[in-house]
This record gives structure tokens, C-alpha cells and sequence, in this order.
């Protein structure tokens, strides 16, 4: 009976075997087995708030700004809001390159330490690193390039000041329909401004400002500065 | 080399599962703000109540990886976490159903538990007895009933966490430390 009843409260009868145990069951051991079941879901209650608590948590620990939010959307928030903000506080003699732009933080690849990363991995952690010479070397022997690695490559090449190979990258990945395409269409624009070739950077700001990007607005703006 | 998206989320999958929580604070990012931004527009609901939303939607899709429930996602995790918080959000206007909710599950499972009027209190006064004393109960217990009723590991993979020497210890402790808390809950059941 115990290992009957054991079964029972794990779950791990069929429907069957269910109906028919609980329908052997006295209305004493309805509510034994009614309390013991109380305390599972109170002891499952009491974890899931611990886990929510720790969700709750990292609220406040915010990641820093070189580690903002990856979903491109807010993450183009907050790279423009950290454009504007150095706009704003910074003379007009730069370039409106250096007014606006700031590398792509990385959420795509979790990166860790270790010696068993793939060359995938180990691009990325380079990249969170800023060794962007090291990222550049991992994401040349990948076999094939996903449209990400595209981006955050030609990310590698802008650091590096290699805007040719950036645009390679970028112009690939703007001209797809994916996650990176507005982020890609932006730097691929802040790197023809800083080329002097305006006629092709309006181009791809007057695409950004007519789509529901996050990068829309700030794309108006950078128009208006032309 | 092919690296696919995919292996990306079953990787995720797979550090919260062992307990990774550097991992689970960088999922948590991942889609904070676009949730919060997109749940405002959508439903017209606050910063605050959208931001409690994602959090109980992170929340239930931990427990699901941490308890075994997900081991894949056949969408990509955005369009998972979105569809969970969607119907977070719309419970919202249904009631307030906060996140325990969630764990009336096992009531569901056991139907004479809604249907018996006495086993539903004995039920339910077990479940608040137990959370009352949640807090007291030593982080030994704790740590091995998580892994039993929370994780749903087995016992052999409970021994192997907990360095215990055999699957028999582990399933000695367990049944000590429910024992603990059963002699706990049990006066007031027989009071009641």
C-alpha cells in the first residue's frame, strides 16, 4: 500500500490507475492523503517564492553598460540613449560617428572562461572582452556564420577601424530580414558618415526612420544633422 | 562547424537546469525591456505591473527547466517567454492571480480534492501550515526536499548533488526531513 500510495502522490500513475486507487480510498484516507499533498504544494510554494525572490533580484543588479539588454530593440535603446547622452555632453568638434556610436553589447553567446569553448564561444567571450583582434580570429575559422555572427563581426571591424570589411558584414546582415537588420542598417550608416559618403548613409537613415525600429527616432534626429 | 540558433536555447536550457544562475540573470535581461515596453502597449498596463509580469514569467519558465517540464523549446525562447507572459497578462483582468496560482496544479491533478469539502481543507491547511514554516526549516532539508518536490530529480541524481554515499541515504534524509515537517502540520490538521 505504501509503495502504492508513494506512486500515487508523486504523480506517476496513469488515469486509470488513478480513478481506481482514489475510488478504494475511506474518506480518512482522503484526508490523510489531502495533507500530505498540502504539505508538497506548500513545500512547492515555498521554493517557487525563493525563486521568484531571486528573479526579483537581479533587478537590481542591472548589468553594466557595456552589458546592456540584447534583444535589439532595447538594446538600441540604450545604445542610443548612451549616444545621446555622450551627444550631449561632448563639443561638436567630433564627428557625428563619434557622437553616436558605441559597440553592440553582446547577449547573443553566453561567454565563459575555460579551454573547451568552441571557436563560436570563444569569439564571443573575446568580444565581451574587448579583444577584438582575438573575436576577429575565432569568427574567421567558424565553418558558417549565422546572420549574428555576421553583425557582431562586422561590430570587430569597426573597433578595429576596418570600415570595409565592416560594411561587407553589416550590409549583409541589413539586407536580410532578421533580429540584426535595423542594428546593422544604423552602423552600417554611422560608418558611411564617417566615409563622407552621405548620399548612402541618408539612404539607410531614411529606411531606419520610416520603420518601426528602435532605431526610428534617433535616425530622424541624424537626418535633421545632415 | 554549423552553430545554430537552436543550440544556443538548449544550451541556456541546460546551465539553468544545473543550477547556473549567472545564466539565469543574463535570461532575465535578455528580454526584460522589450517585454516592458511591449506589454505597456499592448495591454495598457503599468511599469510596475508589467515588470512583475515578466517577473513571474521568468519565474514559471525556470521552474519548468529547473524541474524538467522544458527541456527543448520548438520556438525560439522569445516567442516562448512572450506567449507565457501574454496569458500572465491576461489573467491579470481575469483576477489577480498572483503566482501561486501556479501551484494549484496538484489540486487540479488530484480531483477529490476539490470535490471532498474535507480533504480540500485538509489540503489547504497542510499547504499554509507548510509555508508558515518554510523559513525554519534547515537548509540541509531544504536543499534535498528542493531537489526532490522542486527539481523532481531522482533519487540517484539527488544522491550524486548531495554527495551522499547511496541512494538509501538520500532517501533516508528525505524521509527525516518530511517527517520533521509533517509532525509540524499535523497537530493543527487534528486539532481542525
Amino acid at each position: 500500500m505504501d509503495e502504492l500510495k508513494e506512486k500515487y502522490l508523486q504523480g506517476k500513475m496513469t488515469d486509470a490507475e488513478q480513478k481506481a486507487f482514489e475510488s478504494g480510498l475511506s474518506g480518512l484516507e482522503k484526508e490523510e492523503l489531502a495533507g500530505e499533498l498540502g504539505i508538497r504544494a506548500g513545500l512547492e510554494s515555498g521554493f517557487r517564492n525563493e525563486l521568484r525572490k531571486t528573479v526579483a533580484g537581479f533587478e537590481h543588479k542591472k548589468p553594466r553598460v557595456r552589458k546592456m539588454y540584447p534583444a535589439y530593440i532595447s538594446v538600441a535603446a540604450s545604445v542610443l540613449i548612451a549616444a545621446s547622452v555622450v551627444f550631449y555632453f561632448t563639443t561638436n568638434n567630433q564627428s557625428l560617428f563619434d557622437q553616436y556610436y558605441q559597440p553592440y553589447p553582446n547577449y547573443e553567446v553566453t561567454t565563459l572562461r575555460g579551454a573547451d569553448l568552441t571557436s563560436r564561444e570563444k569569439a564571443y567571450s573575446a568580444y565581451d572582452a574587448e579583444d577584438y583582434i582575438g573575436a576577429l580570429a575565432s569568427f574567421d575559422v567558424l565553418e558558417t556564420l549565422s546572420m549574428s555572427d555576421y553583425f557582431f563581426r562586422g561590430i570587430c571591424h569597426i573597433q578595429l577601424r576596418q570600415y570595409d570589411r565592416a560594411l561587407n558584414d553589416l550590409n549583409l546582415v541589413a539586407s536580410g530580414d532578421n533580429e540584426y537588420s535595423p542594428a546593422a542598417k544604423w552602423y552600417a550608416a554611422l560608418i558611411y558618415l564617417e566615409l563622407k559618403n552621405e548620399a548612402k548613409a541618408t539612404d539607410l537613415l531614411k529606411s531606419l526612420s520610416k520603420s518601426a525600429s528602435a532605431f526610428s527616432a534617433s535616425a530622424i534626429e541624424l537626418l535633421d544633422k545632415l | 562547424m554549423k552553430v545554430s540558433f537552436r543550440s544556443k536555447e538548449e544550451d541556456i536550457i541546460s546551465r539553468i537546469r544545473g543550477g547556473d544562475h549567472q545564466m539565469m540573470e543574463k535570461v532575465y535581461f535578455l528580454y526584460r525591456n522589450e517585454f516592458v515596453s511591449w506589454s505597456k502597449g499592448k495591454f495598457g498596463i503599468s511599469e510596475d505591473d508589467a515588470l512583475d509580469h515578466y517577473q513571474d514569467t521568468l519565474t514559471i519558465f525556470f521552474e519548468k527547466v529547473m524541474n524538467g517540464s522544458v527541456t527543448s523549446i520548438a520556438s525560439s525562447l522569445k516567442t516562448y517567454l512572450f506567449g507565457i507572459g501574454k496569458n500572465r497578462v491576461l489573467q491579470q483582468f481575469d483576477e489577480r492571480g498572483r503566482m501561486d496560482r501556479h501551484s494549484d496544479g496538484l489540486a487540479e491533478h488530484y480531483q477529490f480534492i476539490a470535490e471532498d469539502p474535507d480533504a480540500s481543507l485538509f489540503f489547504e491547511e497542510a499547504k499554509k501550515q507548510t509555508i508558515r514554516i518554510f523559513s525554519a526549516i534547515g537548509e540541509g532539508c531544504k536543499e534535498i526536499l528542493r531537489l526532490f518536490y522542486f527539481e523532481k530529480r531522482s533519487m540517484s541524481e539527488i544522491a550524486e548533488i548531495m554527495g551522499h554515499k547511496s541512494e538509501a541515504v538520500s532517501r533516508t534524509t528525505k524521509k527525516r526531513c518530511l517527517e520533521k515537517i509533517r509532525s509540524e502540520v499535523k497537530e493543527p490538521l487534528s486539532d481542525g
